[in-house]
């Protein structure tokens, strides 16, 4: 239906909206964590993997690198639920150098030289899709349930939030865990679009693009990202060449702009409370 | 033996230049209440900048180091009206991504405009000039030396302006509760955009003994050194700037004893291993927060 040019690009930006769902999720409930990136490497590695030399169907393969880093996240999560503020962007940070040290090492996945000529995921972009979907109704739903309610208490004052009942060990469990679920499937999609996978592709590149477009779209509420991700991953993928080699710089500077004037972003609560008053008015 | 005390030396060598960059990130942190991330960048691309002054000026150290230290300076002071708002408003998260999207705007600009984002060298006149010193096994190059009494001098200088200074004692009572700093006179403004010079300071000098003992910059690095930098802060304990002295030169030790007695390939990851096990065992790090 598309061209193989525009049929990756919108497979991109769909990796791209899932990537900032799993990163907004636990900043949501006022923590950093920079997992999905270290379970995007996981998730893809091992499905590539279990496709091309182990033989496993796509499904199994898919299915299997989710559940993995599900369960990855959910140990990680023991550790990481009393470790708060930096101390957690930071040791999840570490993950990411230290994931990509280990594959690089590892032969059997390729190493330095990279890992290619794995199976072609057939209905790549409605898959994708289907899962954007998937995703926007479960965090809609979690946005207005008592979990959200406890995430928007977490983010305003833990302590009070704590005081109240709000178990924040669990919630910070709970949101991780759904987190590096998130990045994992991001992970499995990215690498099937991309069809080699090197261990440099899973670094600070991939916070960056996600924390833009979170900024962008706006920390408080969900619906930022899908509507900011297409925008803000065409600019420079539709530019002229000489602009778009520099999209690293690009939304650098969107970001420090966007802290700057607008720190809520372009679509916040109150933006939604008045399309709400004005459609029901 | 021999090679317990060679990789005991690279270790103290290579911790120094951590140890300068955690002082210097844990510093601003405690007088002006945010973390830079882009403290690496900030030192590698002020290389960047040494490295150009050289090729065009055959060489010269006289300008090339002070312009260097100039460059940091600058670009540190900028970080400064950029997050005042955020600071104001205690934003701290958003205070980190800004500065992580600093470091990779920093970062893209070596990448595109210097040297096409190749390697680069230094020449080796700044290394000490390729003398030698040998005990059997242990080779240490005279300019790893430098840069080991470089770093202690300037620690020995920092620690003389902390303590011994009016500027100084102003910075650590805003350190301790700005509000009453300013209630007692200290122009809390001022000193913070002097503490932003201060670390651009150090950021230079650690560029020069940066250059010095690695002989070679590349744009990723300003990446690996912000996070050290950031790790040994953690690892110490959020605001601990005796810890940090300590743990800068325990990371760059253990740093070298895993290339040493390991495979070298894996050393990142046993030394960030090492940090995330210990930052998750004890989130307020080895020696305990001070903020």
């Amino acid at each position: 239906m598309f061209s193989l040019y525009v049929e990756g690009f919108l497979v991109t930006v769909g990796v791209l909206m899932i990537l900032g769902w799993s990163l907004y999720l636990p900043f949501r409930g006022g923590q950093m964590n920079n997992g999905p990136v270290f379970f995007m490497a996981i998730a893809g590695y091992f499905a590539a993997y279990a496709t091309r030399d182990l033989h496993w169907p796509i499904p199994v393969a898919f299915l299997g690198a989710v559940l993995l880093c599900t369960l990855l996240s959910f140990i990680l999560s023991i550790g990481l639920a009393s470790v708060t503020g930096f101390a957690m962007s930071v040791a999840t940070i570490s993950l990411i150098f230290i994931v990509q040290t280990v594959i690089r090492n590892l032969e059997f996945l390729g190493g330095a030289a990279g890992f290619g000529f794995f199976p072609k995921m057939p209905y790549l972009l409605p898959i994708t899709y289907a899962f954007v979907f998937i995703v926007m109704v479960l965090l809609h739903h979690v946005s207005n349930s008592p979990l959200g309610r406890a995430m928007e208490a977490m983010e305003f004052d833990p302590e009070v939030s704590a005081a109240m009942g709000v178990n924040i060990k669990g919630v910070s469990m709970l949101l991780q865990t759904i987190s590096g679920a998130l990045g994992g499937v991001a992970g499995v999609l990215y690498a099937f679009n991309t069809g080699t996978l090197f261990p440099e592709i899973f670094s600070f590149n991939f916070l960056l693009y996600g924390f833009t477009v979170i900024i962008v779209g706006g920390r408080s509420t969900m619906w930022g990202v899908p509507i900011f991700a297409p925008i803000l991953w065409g600019i420079p993928e539709f530019a002229p060449a000489f602009i778009g080699q520099f999209r690293n710089i690009m939304f650098g500077v969107i970001i420090i702009t966007l802290l700057i004037l607008w720190p809520q972003g372009m679509i916040t609560k109150d933006t939604l409370r008045r399309l709400r008053a004005r459609t029901f008015s | 033996m021999e090679i317990f005390v060679a990789q005991l030396i690279s270790g103290l060598i290579t911790g120094s230049i951590y140890v300068l960059s955690a002082i210097a990130v844990t510093f601003l942190m405690l007088v002006a209440g945010f973390i830079q991330f882009a403290y690496g960048e900030v030192v590698v691309i002020s290389m960047y900048v040494a490295w150009f002054v050289f090729d065009k000026t055959q060489d010269n150290l006289l300008l090339g180091i002070p312009i260097t230290i100039g460059v940091a300076i600058l670009l540190n002071i900028l970080v400064e009206p950029i997050t005042r708002r955020l600071r104001e408003r205690r934003a701290l998260y958003e205070c980190l991504i800004l500065t992580v999207a600093f470091g990779m705007i920093l970062t893209e600009i070596m990448s595109h405009f210097f040297y096409h984002g190749m390697p680069i060298r230094f020449p080796s006149s700044l290394r000490g000039g390729g003398g030698v010193f040998r005990w059997g096994l242990i080779v240490v190059s005279s300019g790893s030396l430098y840069v080991f009494i470089g770093c202690i001098l300037v620690l020995l200088s920092f620690t003389y302006f902390l303590y011994r200074t009016k500027q100084g004692k102003a910075m650590r009572a805003i350190a301790q509760n700005s509000a009453t700093a300013r209630l007692l006179g200290i122009p809390v403004n001022r000193a913070t955009t002097l503490s932003f010079a201060i670390t651009g300071f150090l950021a230079g000098i650690t560029a020069v003994l940066f250059a010095m003992t690695l002989g070679f910059a590349s744009p990723p690095l300003g990446g690996v050194l912000s996070f050290r930098a950031l790790a040994v802060m953690l690892f110490a304990g959020l605001g601990n700037l005796k810890g940090a002295v300590v743990c800068g030169f325990l990371l760059g030790v253990i740093e070298s004893m895993t290339t040493g007695y390991f495979v070298g390939a894996w050393t990142d990851a046993i030394a960030m291993g090492i940090i995330m096990v210990t930052i998750m065992a004890k989130p307020s790090g080895l020696f305990g927060t001070q903020v």
